[in-house]
């Protein structure tokens, strides 16, 4: 198995697998297709690995695309790529294994858009956030206007990608883009601890957790509260169902 | 069994109050859950404009209890009721009793005090609106005896909170206090323990006033209440 894929690496902690960005010194992201899927679905799909923290190799997070990749002549050419990075972010998205990103340093554009693609987040008291696409005449291109919208709301998303401004932890911990600042200068050691007391909950559980929220965004409340019941029941015979 | 064991009404003025009264804290069993739809059912022919939710005790609910819920759900199950059908006479049938409280034709409120945690929070969740004392404490615990939420906490703490502070709610099953509480927009307002319940009672007759019936109605309609 290898263990880097484009601008990823992975590496194993135990029963947490963790996903380095790593393109020194900002981890700029070379393309839309910033790693094979096939490969990353590999390392997280082993049955061992109960959860995934996504950060930085070095002293950033990521500081986003590198803009001299972008030469299409053609808009049609680009699709497919952004749809590969799009089908990545998707599968973080809907993995049933807890994804906590661990953010130090900037995180910017692309590597905002990847972080937002993450259940969780937490970030170091000195991280910097921002999309700067728009000072580039350009936008977000993996769906990070979106993901933005439904985390901060409309009217913050808006001055986010309108004035292509950065902003830091306090902020972004305020507008619940961050779900805490913790110490996480050069050390992903506060996010495995949250990660690690998550897992130790249980397979299942977790997954239903994860299963339920992500359920949630629909108009469909019927559905989704018949399914939130079934998982409730599937984990009350799991835990004393048995015979004893 | 007295009449105010459980679960109680009372009506004054336009003002219907449902008081939990299941001392030390109000455990949601099996009896609470049938007193609660008893309850339901003489509210829903009342003439009034607003209802409040408290407790009679320093507690507004610890949530369900383990027990119920294998008398309620497993015990069916493990007696060849079938997966579905055990479910529906349980569990989905508590969840539409909270669905029906949350879209009554006018105000919910929810007055909380001490412990609001597991289906105890849940059933805040329903009301409309929620003040709470200084000293509450609110949470989803059940993942500590590997559950999850079972009366859509899930879906209803993703409205308020957005999916990645739900997720974290739940999944860690930790605490949060009154102010914290605040601050996530889960709780209206945060009031002095002695305050909670007059203040509750005052908003309500605010909300209840005849001529304010029809447009709390259809103010409820358009927030998908």
């Amino acid at each position: 198995m290898t263990d880097k894929s484009g601008c990823l690496k992975w590496e194993e902690s135990d029963r947490i697998g963790i996903i380095k960005i790593s393109m020194p010194p900002k981890n700029l992201l070379p393309s839309p297709e910033f790693a094979e899927i096939g490969v990353v679905r590999e390392w997280i799909s082993q049955k061992h690995i109960r959860g995934i923290v996504l950060t930085g190799e070095g002293r950033h997070f990521s500081a986003g695309a590198d803009l001299s990749y972008f030469n299409f002549t053609n808009s049609k050419d680009c699709i497919s790529e952004f749809n590969a990075g799009k089908e990545l972010l998707d599968y973080f998205e809907k993995l049933e294994k807890p994804v906590v990103a661990s953010i130090d340093g900037v995180c910017l554009g692309g590597g905002l858009e990847l972080a937002l693609a993450c259940h969780m987040r937490y970030c170091s008291e000195r991280a910097v956030f921002g999309f700067p696409e728009i000072n580039h005449g350009i936008i977000p291109g993996l769906c990070g206007a979106e993901r933005l919208a439904k985390v901060v709301g409309r009217s913050h998303a808006l001055e986010i990608l309108l004035t292509g401004s950065t902003f830091n932890s306090q902020k972004a911990l305020k507008l619940g883009l961050v779900n805490g600042i913790v110490d996480a200068s050069s050390s992903i050691k506060p996010v495995m601890e949250i990660i690690n007391r998550i897992v130790d909950f249980g397979e299942k559980p977790v997954s239903y957790c994860i299963r339920a929220v992500n359920n949630s965004n629909t108009k469909d409340f019927a559905y989704v509260s018949l399914e939130e019941s079934k998982m409730f029941g599937d984990l009350v015979i799991g835990q004393y169902g048995g015979f004893s | 069994m007295t009449d105010k064991e459980g679960v109680y009404l009372e009506v004054k003025d336009r003002v219907g109050c449902i008081i939990l009264n299941a001392p030390p804290d109000n455990r949601m069993t099996r009896h609470f859950f049938s007193n609660l739809e008893k309850v339901l059912e003489k509210v829903v022919r009342l003439d009034i404009g607003a209802l409040v939710f408290y407790s009679s005790g320093r507690h507004f609910s610890a949530g369900a209890d383990v027990e119920g819920i294998k008398q309620r759900f497993l015990e069916p199950y493990l007696n060849g009721s079938g997966f579905e059908k055990a479910l529906e006479q349980s569990i989905v049938k508590d969840c539409a009793l909270f669905s029906a409280i949350e879209a009554l034709p006018f105000p919910v409120i929810g007055a909380l005090s001490g412990l609001c945690v597991g289906s105890g929070l849940e059933l805040a969740l329903a009301c409309n609106i929620r003040i709470c004392s200084k000293d509450c404490l609110m949470g989803s615990p059940e993942i500590n005896w590997g559950l999850i939420t079972g009366c859509n906490g899930s879906l209803r703490l993703e409205r308020i909170l957005g999916k990645s502070r739900a997720l974290e709610f739940i999944i860690t099953g930790e605490m949060v206090n009154s102010t914290k509480a605040s601050e996530m927009g889960l709780i209206n307002t945060v009031v002095d323990n002695k305050n909670l319940i007059p203040r509750a009672i005052k908003l309500a007759q605010l909300f209840a006033e005849k001529e304010r019936a029809e447009a709390n109605y259809l103010i409820k309609k358009a927030l998908a209440f």
